[in-house]
């Protein structure tokens, strides 16, 4: 038998506490008796009563711990049980009361919250996100316009700390099957997903999901992680996740063209790994997404599809001629198409060209082949993301249907979680108020059958207008340009 | 009369909330709507059983995720089952209908809608198959340093006796020894799930996932246990637990600190966390027995 | 296996439970699957402030500066060592005087501060009348000195002279001292600003009989542990700055036998238990110097954003921040609202003034007003506004005090160390129980209330430490 004695002084807990931490204490194993209190004259007395020698100097703001076991070790797990159940007593509970309480402003007050999805103007990005990241929270940041340096910073802090920030510009992730941003339903598999480029990753995960496979996670990194300043911090962090990551079979990274030499970091690094890493960088003379899509189907062992799903009117519009005209969401679907068509067609005029030299003039109008892309910074300044609020692009596929110069359309929709919930109604009245003389348009849509806008309804209600329509964006962007590629100039 | 009527004004206040489904149950929800049988309503799960045979957890935020779970984003202090238990806080299970498919499970007025899907969460292979030994040595001692402390096992002796017996036979690859062992497990113990499943999940679960060794026992639990533990039972052998055991077994592994992840299995139910600590303690030593094969070393750490 | 390493990455082993600041929409989506979400009430800072506040943040040396100073206020002690005169014990000479807030001139002082150092000057005898008083205090012939720059405190005008007698505290972990008046109680006295002879009379009563045995009680009995008191005294519906009524008992309580033993005759003991009994602030002049022990602790750790001082002169609100030193950032104090006293109101109330809202920089006072349910009735509000206080001081504070734990938030620790920094990125301003000095001189208490300081206080504190911290990379 052996026993210890100790006084802890100027710690105050009230006395129903302490019986219940002497309780519990008395209990393990191995303890003979355990007597947790306040050194009042009372409790001095009891202590005395049980065999120890009062402390010199305790006085009743004095707590006395007074323990008696079988042996070492038992006094050893009695002192364990009792900063357990002192510690206990002190901690807040997991959920307070039937008041709520005041609605949090900062994300380390949200309850059980481990994610900020940051949406905030981008001089406020920084001092949201670096205290969801103190609080121990990973970040996603939505937003755009958030200084370069912050970024860094950013990411820098976040990786010290074992936690990642997805972005900033990062419109698109997955994690668990819960899509962030601009997402679509698929269904979970062994694809684990690096976006650089969020429509890139939606046009992937949705061509996956028509080939039978599934998606792990899909980790944004923003999409300036793969610039030269950036050098790829959040990539190759999202890499070392799902490299880690016992769903993960095979990753994917999708991206704008890169900077050459953060891509060749990039691929270093992947090729470090244990699971195969296959890199979707677009670009000229790249692969587009469609057949990464296959290669990754390919690697899989999934039998890849013959044909991916389109949807064909009976009765077609008319080839004419013209120029062709694309109008899209998706700043990574625009680029795809772009980069497919320029093989074929020459120069794209864009607002986010190729080239420098093949920019589009301020009021977005040339006689040539055109894309626009309506989701750039500078089109969304004021106005949600045309993936949200249509309006500004029905209003320019009215003219250009109208305009006897175009000769064919080339159009996105992007169904998912966070998208308008019925793009297609609006884009169908546009094409059928044009009349049977307009020229032919074609659709890329992406989305997947557990898109809450339902994939199939959709494509229907475009082809009822005489749409004809793709699920691969570079089957989309091909068909428009032999529409406009076989007519005569 | 009373009843009906009651119901009708239950269903007056129908609730529909989103849910996020695990993937075991994509066969049963994208096929036609079914019925199902209430097994339980408590504050934060209530247990289903499909017509044909698939057991369902629909489950709040808060509760121990289970592999056959849809969750709602609710925890069980806003109560979203509240209005499936009466006012006496029993259901009338024989008035309330359920149904599974057709994209949701529905009970009584509250629709849950799978609005997203999840993989129920798999720990990583031991990272360095050589040092497990010093892991498992190391839960061991964490685990009987708890379990002489708060957290007591409800596996009762003879249990434990055909746990061991298991360990020894599923080292030895003993097949049928290890069927008729288990098969002393199945249905022992109290409450939906007793003791003996609790441990035997665990015991399946690491066998697979520190030793790559499924066990193929085709057990029998037709009416020898309750139906939610036979059906955790069957995720287990295929590899599926709560995130919590999932957790215990990815720090045995070595990825993360084992004290931790030990106190979030022991804090799962009553006695559940213990006994699943048991039976993944018992499936260590048997992947490391067998690794030995002939060695009997193993056998003081029994 | 090392904690820094991004395999230890939780991102994929967690189911998301997600915060959102910004674009509705996208928590909208998130809570159609089923994924919990918490719907921030984000704002924006003011304009000028965001870049600072992002220099700031992105100092290296915050995060640990902040452990340091947190670390340094929980760890403080503070014994109640002594009770002796302030001249002895500041070593303050005649003419001198000590006030609350920060620095203030004759020419700029509000009415119960001029009041109070007319009182001071005719309980010093270096006046025979007010108006003598008021002349010579006009003519500069009086010295004025905060309180906080001698390592004391004062209540209200926190007016301090030489003959008064002063409790003396010691923080044995950092071997520092701090000093505060005794508490006159409630109504006409000399801290609200009036002077009339029966506060005069008192304050000589309080120096010739009660300071003294006091004086000897204290070093009879020995070290009094103040914060094991202030711990006990939340927990029985005490809230350290508008409530004080628990303490106060529990001091009394252990000082009751050494009063008796110190000597003094039985008048004299019977008075002091008269007057301790019968005013229920009289231990807010121990709890004050027990928070000045502890933020003193925490001054001057470069790049720490911790507020160290909150305190008021009745016409400027100061606050003083660990990384900026001994600089006071100030504006204007607002006027507290509140409940009056008789046929009082607000055009009789005076600018917030008092250094007592060093309860509430070390987390007690409004802070703690959890509580003490029962101080809401008075200010005015239901139980819940009590709980909500604190819960809103939480997203301030950058650490909990378990040692000073609230029962009714499941014994969650009072929120502790205001952060300049969150203070600028929520909007959010420290809640300040306090009670009302009448505006004209004389007149004494008016009511009792709630107050925030200006928040270009805290504006231009965060200016100062981004001049501070390192140009952002």
């Amino acid at each position: 038998m052996t026993s210890a004695l100790e006084l802890r002084r100027g710690t105050y807990r009230d006395s129903v506490t302490l019986m219940q931490v002497s309780r519990a204490v008395g209990a393990a194993e191995g303890v003979d008796s355990a007597f947790i209190a306040m050194a009042t004259e009372l409790n001095l007395g009891l202590l005395a009563g049980m065999g120890f020698e009062v402390p010199d100097g305790a006085g009743p703001n004095d707590m006395v711990v007074a323990i008696r076991a079988a042996d070492g070790e038992a006094l050893r797990r009695a002192g364990q049980h009792l900063d357990e159940a002192l510690a206990a007593a002190a901690a807040p509970a997991a959920a307070g009361g039937a008041c709520p309480g005041p609605v949090p402003r900062t994300a380390d007050a949200a309850p059980g919250a481990t994610l900020a999805l940051i949406s905030v103007a981008g001089p406020y990005v920084f001092a949201e996100a670096m205290g969801a990241l103190e609080a121990g929270l990973d970040v996603m940041v939505f937003s755009d316009n958030v200084p370069v340096a912050h970024e860094i910073l950013l990411k820098d802090r976040a990786r010290e700390r074992g936690l990642m920030v997805m972005g900033p510009d990062c419109g698109t992730a997955v994690i668990g099957g819960a899509g962030l941003g601009f997402a679509n339903a698929v269904r979970p598999g062994r694809v684990g997903i690096v976006a650089a480029s969020g429509t890139g990753s939606q046009q992937l995960m949705c061509l996956l999901h028509a080939g039978g496979a599934g998606v792990s996670h899909c980790v944004g990194v923003g999409g300036r992680d793969l610039s030269e300043a950036v050098g790829a911090r959040s990539t190759l962090q999202a890499l070392e996740l799902l490299d880690d990551d016992p769903a993960t079979d095979l990753i994917v990274v999708v991206s704008k063209p890169p900077s050459p030499a953060v891509a060749q970091k990039v691929a270093q690094y992947a090729a470090g790994l244990s699971t195969p890493v296959l890199l979707a960088l677009l670009g000229r003379g790249q692969d587009d997404l469609t057949l990464s899509a296959a290669k990754a189907l390919a690697a899989l062992g999934e039998d890849r599809p013959d044909e991916w799903p389109s949807w064909i009117p009976d009765r077609p519009r008319s080839a004419r001629r013209g120029a062709l005209r694309g109008l899209y969401c998706g700043g990574t679907l625009c680029d795809e198409a772009m980069v497919i068509a320029a093989d074929t067609l020459g120069p794209i005029a864009s607002n986010i060209p190729l080239e420098p030299g093949w920019s589009l003039p301020a009021d977005l109008r040339a006689d040539g082949h055109y894309m626009i892309d309506f989701g750039d910074d500078g089109l969304t300044a004021g106005r949600p993301h045309p993936m949200i609020d249509p309006g500004l692009r029905l209003e320019r596929l009215a003219e250009v249907l109208a305009d006897p110069a175009t000769g064919a359309v080339l159009l996105d929709v992007v169904l998912g979680h966070g998208a308008h919930p019925d793009p297609a109604a609006g884009l169908a009245e546009v094409i059928r108020a044009a009349g049977p003389e307009a020229p032919p348009v074609v659709v890329s849509l992406c989305g997947t059958d557990q898109d809450s806008q339902g994939l199939d309804a959709q494509a229907r209600t475009l082809v009822s207008a005489r749409a004809e329509v793709h699920l691969s964006n570079a089957s989309a962007a091909r068909r428009a340009v032999s529409l406009t590629k076989d007519q005569p100039s | 009369m009373t009843t009906a009527h009651r119901v009708g004004q239950a269903q007056q206040s129908h609730v529909a909330l989103p849910g996020a489904a695990s993937r075991t149950l994509l066969p049963l929800l994208r096929g036609p709507r079914i019925p199902a049988r209430i097994l339980a309503v408590f504050p934060s799960a209530v247990y289903l059983a499909a017509a044909d045979g698939t057991v369902v957890a629909l489950l709040t935020s808060d509760a121990v995720r289970l592999p056959n779970g849809i969750v709602v984003a609710e925890s069980s202090t806003r109560t979203p089952f509240a209005q499936l238990s009466g006012e006496a806080g029993g259901l009338d299970r024989q008035a309330v209908g359920a149904h599974c498919g057709g994209g949701e499970v529905q009970v009584g007025p509250l629709t849950v809608r799978a609005t997203r899907w999840w993989a129920p969460r798999r720990p990583r292979p031991p990272a360095d198959p050589a040092r497990l030994r010093g892991r498992v040595r190391a839960f061991g001692h964490a685990l009987g340093t708890a379990i002489t402390g708060r957290a007591s096992p409800g596996l009762p002796a003879a249990g434990r006796v055909a746990l061991a017996e298991l360990t020894v036979f599923a080292a030895r690859n003993n097949p049928q020894a290890c069927l008729t062992a288990a098969q002393r497990l199945v249905g022992l113990g109290p409450g939906l799930t007793p003791s003996g499943d609790d441990a035997l999940s665990g015991f399946l679960m690491a066998l697979r996932h520190l030793g790559n060794r499924p066990l193929d026992l085709r057990l029998r639990t037709e009416g020898r246990t309750p139906d939610l533990s036979a059906a955790l039972l069957e995720h287990a052998a295929r590899g599926d637990g709560c995130d919590q055991v999932v957790g215990l077994l990815d720090a045995v592994a070595g990825h993360t600190p084992v004290h931790d992840a030990l106190a979030d299995l022991l804090s799962v139910g009553h006695t559940s966390g213990a006994d699943l600590s048991l039976g993944v303690l018992a499936g260590a030593h048997a992947v490391l027995a067998h690794r030995l094969e002939t060695t009997p070393q193993w056998k003081e750490s029994l | 296996m090392t904690l820094s390493s991004p395999a230890d990455g939780r991102l994929l082993r967690r189911d998301p439970t997600v915060a959102t600041a910004g674009v509705g929409l996208l928590a909208d989506s998130l809570a159609a699957q089923a994924v919990p979400v918490t719907r921030l009430d984000w704002r924006p800072p003011t304009a000028d402030s965001t870049d600072a506040l992002n220099r700031v943040l992105a100092d290296p040396r915050r995060a640990e500066a902040n452990r340091t100073a947190v670390n340094r206020v929980l760890s403080s002690t503070a014994q109640l060592v002594n009770v002796r005169p302030a001249a002895e014990a500041l070593g303050l000479k005649p003419g001198q005087f000590l006030h609350a807030g920060p620095p203030i001139t004759w020419e700029r002082a509000s009415g119960p501060m001029r009041g109070a150092l007319v009182g001071a000057m005719l309980f010093e005898g270096l006046a025979d009348t007010p108006e003598e008083a008021e002349k010579r205090l006009a003519a500069g012939n009086a010295e004025l000195e905060p309180c906080h720059h001698l390592g004391a405190v004062g209540p209200m005008a926190g007016i301090v002279s030489p003959s008064m007698w002063v409790f003396e505290l010691e923080d044995t972990a950092h071997g520092t001292r701090a000093w505060c008046s005794l508490n006159e109680g409630l109504g006409k006295v000399l801290r609200y600003g009036a002077f009339g002879p029966e506060v005069i009379e008192r304050l000589r009563w309080m120096s010739a009989v009660l300071g003294p045995l006091l004086g000897s009680a204290v070093r009879g009995h020995g070290p009094v542990d103040i914060r094991a008191i202030i711990a006990q005294m939340l927990q029985m519906g005490d809230e350290g700055h508008n409530r004080n009524r628990a303490g106060t008992l529990m001091l009394l309580r252990e000082l009751t036998a050494d009063i008796i033993e110190s000597g003094a005759p039985s008048k004299d003991a019977a008075d002091a238990f008269r007057f301790i009994g019968g005013n229920d602030h009289f231990f807010l002049n121990l709890v004050m110097p027990a928070c000045k022990l502890a933020l003193d602790a925490a001054r001057g750790v470069p790049g720490s954003t911790m507020v160290v001082a909150m305190a008021r002169n009745g016409t400027d609100f100061g606050i003083q921040v660990s990384g900026t030193g001994d600089r006071w950032f100030t504006g204007p104090a607002k006027v507290p609202d509140g409940l009056y006293l008789g046929s009082y109101g607000p055009a009789d109330a005076n600018p917030d003034i008092g250094d007592s809202a060093i309860t509430e920089t070390a987390g007690l006072g409004g802070f703690a007003m959890a509580a003490a349910p029962a101080i809401v009735r008075f200010v005015g509000g239901r139980v819940d506004d009590a709980l909500d206080a604190t819960r809103r001081m939480y997203g301030i504070s950058l650490a909990e005090n378990t040692a000073y734990a609230v029962p009714v938030l499941d014994y969650r620790g009072t929120p502790t160390g205001i952060d300049v920094t969150r203070v600028v990125r929520t909007g959010v301003l420290p809640q300040i129980n306090t009670g009302i000095a009448g505006r004209v001189a004389g007149t004494g208490q008016v009511g009792a209330g709630l107050v925030t300081p200006p928040e270009e206080c805290f504006t231009a504190a965060l200016a100062a430490l981004a001049r501070k911290a390192p140009a952002f990379p």
